[in-house]
């Protein structure tokens, strides 16, 4: 991956084939917190996209003139700024999911997949290919968020967007929530099965061991 | 890269942070009045949930003409006259004035505020299925006090029986608005269930002691307990203590008890 400069390649290889959260294990953290509805993961998706879109591409803008010595605690400063400006964009014109998400959007500054993308290649690349690499980061790792999100709010609560799919028992319908769904260690289980299913599909990306 | 100069070094890291903070700053600003409104709409929001008038998707301002501001004299427990924007009613700077707020002894705090400012804004919803006089009156009352990890924010709501003596009062709803207990478990103070369980329950006995409480497998049934939050005693606790406290002879009880006795 680390010469290819074939945009769509760039783009879309980190939704399956590079996929930040399922073959490079990172931003797990936040992928756990966030996941308990689809409302939120979507979100969190979509902030996380933004933001290693656009620090890859302010990084790869000025990555001339970065100093080695200090190359990282640049990166730093930028990915810190863009995940302040999202957090208060959200807390102006989406409060109650920002109140939802609370401290989650301020730790994507410390989400290991912005952090790396900047390092590993916005640093080596131009601008647009950064911007891409970014996206498709974001995306893939968004993907996982939004598929662990569905299994959760629709075993664990019934619902999906909040509106009732199969009716809870709580709520006089027939569906015993599966209470596991709603804590952390179901995204563990979740996201240990969808690493499982794409290693079956695609060999090549099991460890040799 | 290589043989980066240490001048070039610090002008790259000043420049940058420069700008950071320059664009970081400037949106701040752009946002902060959004920001206000939205918080001060979920304020709004909060108190007429509690009220139980709240419904999802309704304008909060709308609604909110239905409620009249009541500026209390926490001491003397009376309505007072003025401007509700006097800066004594702003309850983080009455924290901070000394003239402004009393310093509480331990035995008198069970909700573990430590200082309780003088003056106070609660709110009366007005029903408006009612013609003329109503025989209850619906007060929301700003309540907080300490749970586990936390000071709780939030309101209550009450009806009190005009003249009809310390069993009319009932509780209408409550909500907590600011918090910052362990999402699941004391986190559940938000959780609408939990807040279903609270309407219709009494709050005092007839000596106008405060008997409204949380309290573990609680039947719902209950004329007074509501069921506590499972995995959150210390939460549920602080609920408790803080109704002691706001509904008790310190908070609002007196003044509850000047509409209840109707004079």
């Amino acid at each position: 991956m680390a010469d290819d400069h074939n945009p769509k390649k760039v783009l879309t290889d980190p939704f399956i084939n590079n996929n930040p959260i399922a073959l490079q294990i990172l931003g797990l953290c936040s992928a756990l917190a966030v996941t308990v509805k689809m409302e939120t993961s979507i979100v969190m998706a979509i902030s996380v996209t933004l933001v290693t879109g656009c620090s890859n591409a302010a990084v790869s803008l000025i990555r001339a003139h970065i100093p080695s010595s200090i190359r990282i605690i640049c990166q730093m400063t930028i990915i810190a700024s863009l995940v302040i400006m999202v957090d208060q964009i959200l807390q102006a014109f989406a409060p109650g999911l920002s109140r939802q998400l609370s401290v989650f959007v301020g730790l994507i500054i410390t989400n290991c997949i912005v952090m790396g993308r900047a390092e590993a290649y916005a640093m080596k690349n131009g601008v647009f290919m950064s911007f891409l690499d970014g996206l498709g980061n974001g995306l893939g790792y968004g993907l996982i968020l939004v598929l662990v999100g569905f299994c959760r709010e629709l075993f664990g609560s019934g619902k999906l967007f909040g509106t009732n799919i199969m009716t809870p028992v709580t709520e006089g319908g027939w569906y015993p929530t599966n209470g596991l769904m709603l804590i952390a260690p179901s995204a563990f289980f979740l996201i240990g099965l969808i690493i499982w299913g794409i290693r079956t599909i695609r060999p090549e990306q099991v460890d040799a061991s | 890269m290589a043989g980066d100069s240490d001048s070039k070094t610090v002008f790259v890291a000043v420049g940058l942070c420069l700008v950071c903070s320059m664009v970081v700053s400037v949106l701040a600003v752009v946002l902060r009045p959004i920001q206000a409104e939205q918080r001060e709409l979920f304020r709004k929001q909060s108190i007429l949930d509690a009220a139980g008038i709240w419904r999802d998707g309704a304008d909060a301002n709308k609604l909110f003409g239905r409620v009249r501001e009541i500026k209390l004299d926490l001491e003397d427990h009376i309505e007072m006259d003025g401007d509700a924007s006097d800066p004594k009613y702003d309850r983080a700077k009455s924290l901070r004035d000394e003239d402004l707020h009393v310093v509480l002894e331990q035995a008198d705090d069970p909700a573990g505020l430590k200082k309780l400012e003088k003056n106070v804004i609660i709110y009366e919803v007005s029903n408006d299925d009612d013609e003329g006089e109503s025989q209850t009156t619906r007060l929301v009352l700003p309540i907080r006090g300490r749970g586990l990890w936390s000071t709780l924010y939030g309101f209550i709501a009450v009806d009190v029986g005009n003249g009809l003596g310390p069993e009319s009062v009932t509780v209408v709803g409550i909500t907590y608005y600011k918090h910052g207990e362990t999402p699941g478990l004391g986190g559940e103070v938000e959780n609408p269930l939990w807040k279903d369980k609270w309407p219709g329950k009494k709050v005092y006995d007839e000596d106008w002691k405060v008997v409204v409480e949380v309290a573990k497998n609680a039947p719902q049934d209950s004329p007074t307990q509501v069921d506590a939050i499972s995995g959150a005693t210390l939460t549920s606790n602080g609920v408790t203590n803080m109704l002691q406290f706001w509904l008790g002879k310190k908070g609002f009880g007196p003044y509850v008890r000047q509409i209840a006795d109707g004079s």
